[in-house]
């Protein structure tokens, strides 16, 4: 450990001690972004994605083959960790389930694929090799397809982060279902 | 066999309406009356206390949900009439309108339900003979009609007959059989008589409650309202306890909220308030006192009662089974996404510094992501649970002390206990995660003597994970070899979260206070467990932003701290693997 690291931990240390202090956002915060356009878009990019997919598929949280494998509705969240924060901003994430086409890794070939002819950029260190992908837009909204290990198809999508004073409904859920536009 | 026409002429459904209108005022007033004993004898326990209170409480506990059975049944037999009244008027009018009319037009109807034509006497042969034609026709249309009716009279007849024996049998039942305690087997009986107790041991309570009946479920419920909590019991049941007491900590909350309130109403209202500048009298003084404390009583009270408002709507949001494992009047509770019982893979959820009820809702969103996660790997079959089973410290510089890990530490050690004594089936894959503060606790819970009964442990945004603890070789999993604990103990941080290197940080600060001579005792939470050293297997976390001053980039910024959960990030996906087993 580097003496600067250490003399600011002593430092941080000192301070939690002593003074106390709050943690802000981590994801960038757009301040001008509201709930309800964090969770519409994020939306909208999880429909687009899904029309590279071929016809009758659809995103849904609940996979018809998988009877233990519900999803969450998804829905807002803090954008930190700590409970030490207060109204602090906020995101908004979910996940689905591709259902009734574009499963396996062509699936996950096809939706990259349409993610990159958007320009949107990932960090190709993949995490879980070949079997899941990440990218991300310039205004930092993230796209996330991934093969459980059964070969099934998921995306997730989720917002930057807004203002807690921009929330209106924050405990509003995701739909559930998402059709082929 | 069908009703005879004079019967059908003596029912009087109308009466029947009467009757039952008459049974359901009874039963209302009967309702009512249980009701006011129950609240005269809350009002006597709340100034009653003791073992005998307790008993006596426990019966009365009893005693009122037989009065709700019998008010259940009562309602029934009410409903009984009334929709007899209804069956048979609805036959009874039409039929009788039938025979009325034909015995208007010169008709002869027999008690059975056959018609008999008038006899055509005009003295005109033919013109007789035509007319008689005609009035037995009509008679057989008439007679036609009558007798299905006089048969669906009897049907009716029957059908709410059997209705009103079956209601009033199980009023007779519910009136006359023994009650629920009489059935209660030898053990039950001793501990509801104060002669055993519940074993405190979640693997024997489990055996123990596994051959219980519900009957004998629900009387040591009545007996030990908070007995959800205890760790051993099938989530289930648990959830169910918990959910009734759940309502009562909120009613409390909430009634102890307005107490003070109305202690108050002018400065609910902003008048009065004391004055605070000028000069100010002993009693302007005393006021302000006075003021403060209040302020101080309202805002406990007002936390209290959101954070048992909170618990009731995460329970009630839509999405993956939400079973309430835990809730107390400390403050306390813990949520499992998923049934843990069932699942083949349980996570729980350990956050830090002043986590509670009144923040479940981000804890549970954190949760929902991880679950969603680990699903989205291993196809489901996963649970998450998340533990505020524990006092946090309630700001930052509470975390420097271990009182709050070392009073956790045992409860957490002991929830761990239950989800594997009350798992259905094989065992499943078992992992902790400990966000900041949480770590300390389960770093707690598996040194010194101490140890888990889970598969894995995984350490996030730790500050140190217990003082003197250095190495996974200190900590301790049930069943698990020592020398296989860097397998199991998972760390991660975010290289600029400052809170990560509390655990070096603290011997600078050491070192520094060494030079001056000044003491250290048992400063910070022991190494930062993702120090090489440390001998944990550490994961990716994104690193985070570094906060940049006037051009410079100082390294870290206390945001990162707060990362590891956020959806899509690699510290998430890096937590799913490890929960799915698919690592």
């Amino acid at each position: 450990m580097s003496s600067y690291r250490r003399a600011v931990a002593g430092l941080f240390m000192v301070a939690v001690l002593v003074l106390g202090c709050s943690y802000t956002a981590g994801k960038s915060v757009n301040e001008s972004l509201t709930s309800d356009e964090s969770m519409n878009r994020t939306l909208e990019h999880l429909e687009e994605s899904l029309a590279a997919l071929p016809a009758g598929g659809r995103l849904d949280r609940v996979h018809p083959e998988l009877p233990v494998g519900d999803l969450g509705y998804g829905g807002f969240a803090p954008c930190y960790d700590s409970n030490t924060v207060v109204e602090g901003p906020e995101y908004f994430g979910v996940g689905f389930w591709v259902v009734d086409g574009g499963d396996g890794p062509a699936g996950l070939k096809s939706v990259v694929e349409r993610w990159t002819e958007w320009g949107w950029t990932g960090d190709d260190r993949a995490p879980d090799g070949d079997r899941y992908a990440q990218r991300t837009s310039p205004d930092e909204y993230t796209l996330t397809a991934q093969l459980s290990t059964s070969g099934y198809l998921s995306l997730s999508g989720s917002s930057p982060c807004f203002p807690f004073e921009n929330g209106t409904d924050l405990d509003a859920q995701g739909p559930g279902v998402i059709e082929q536009p | 066999m069908a009703v005879l026409v004079s019967q059908l002429r003596a029912w009087t459904p109308r009466s029947l309406a009467g009757v039952a209108a008459e049974v359901a005022g009874i039963n209302d007033e009967f309702d009512e009356q249980m009701s006011q004993m129950a609240r005269r004898t809350d009002d006597a326990f709340a100034a009653w206390q003791g073992d005998a209170a307790a008993a006596a409480m426990a019966r009365s506990l009893a005693d009122r949900i037989a009065e709700n059975h019998i008010v259940t049944a009562v309602a029934v037999i009410s409903e009984s009439f009334a929709k007899a009244a209804g069956e048979l008027g609805a036959i009874r009018e039409p039929a009788l309108a039938v025979v009325d009319s034909a015995v208007a037009a010169g008709f002869t109807v027999h008690d059975v339900g056959a018609v008999i034509a008038p006899i055509s006497s005009t003295g005109e042969i033919v013109v007789d003979m035509l007319l008689q034609s005609s009035f037995d026709e009509q008679a057989r249309t008439i007679e036609a009609r009558l007798l299905p009716l006089l048969a669906a009279a009897a049907e009716a007849d029957r059908t709410c007959a059997r209705t009103l024996q079956n209601a009033l049998g199980d009023l007779a039942d519910i009136t006359t059989s023994a009650p629920a305690a009489a059935s209660y087997g030898p053990e039950v009986r001793a501990i509801l008589d104060g002669e055993a107790f519940l074993p405190d041991n979640p693997v024997a309570l489990a055996e123990f409650w596994d051959g219980l009946s519900p009957a004998e479920k629900d009387g040591l419920a009545a007996w030990d309202p908070t007995i959800g909590n205890r760790d051993g019991l099938p989530a289930i049941d648990k959830s169910r306890y918990n959910q009734e007491l759940l309502e009562t900590l909120r009613d409390n909350a909430h009634a102890d909220l307005d107490a003070i309130e109305a202690r108050h109403p002018d400065w609910m209202n902003g008048e009065n308030l004391p004055p605070t500048d000028g000069i100010l009298t002993d009693e302007d003084s005393a006021n302000q006192r006075e003021l403060d404390r209040w302020l101080d009583e309202r805002a406990d009270a007002e936390k209290s009662a959101f954070g048992y408002d909170e618990v009731r709507t995460q329970l009630d949001k839509d999405g993956p089974q939400r079973l309430l494992m835990n809730i107390d009047a400390e403050g306390r509770g813990a949520i499992a996404l998923g049934n843990p019982d069932i699942a083949g893979h349980v996570a729980t959820y350990v956050p830090g510094t002043s986590s509670g009820l009144p923040s479940l809702g981000g804890d549970m969103e954190r949760a929902e992501f991880l679950l969603t996660a680990a699903n989205r790997l291993n196809d489901g079959d996963n649970a998450v649970v998340t533990w505020v089973g524990y006092n946090a410290p309630p700001e930052l510089p509470d975390a420097a002390s271990a009182v709050y890990a070392e009073a956790g530490a045992p409860r957490l050690d002991s929830f761990q206990d239950g989800l594997r004594a009350a798992h259905e089936g094989a065992p499943s894959l078992n992992t902790v995660i400990g966000h900041s503060y949480g770590s300390t606790v389960i770093g707690h819970a598996m040194s010194d003597g101490n140890s888990l009964a889970v598969d894995n442990v995984v350490f996030a945004g730790s500050p140190g994970v217990g003082h003197g603890v250095n190495g996974v070789g200190e900590l301790s999993l049930d069943n698990v070899d020592p020398t296989s604990n860097n397998e199991r103990i998972f760390a991660t941080a975010a290289s600029s979260d400052p809170v990560t290197w509390i655990g070096d940080g603290v011997d600078g600060i050491r070192v520094a206070a060494s030079v001056f001579g000044l003491p250290t005792g048992e400063l910070g939470h022991g190494a930062d467990p993702t120090n090489p050293s440390f001998g944990a297997t550490v994961f990716d976390s994104h690193p985070g932003p570094s906060v940049n001053i006037v051009g410079v980039d100082i390294g870290f910024s206390p945001s990162t701290h707060s990362n590891y959960f956020v959806e899509e990030s690699q510290s998430l996906l890096g937590m799913a693997q490890i929960v799915a087993g698919t690592r």
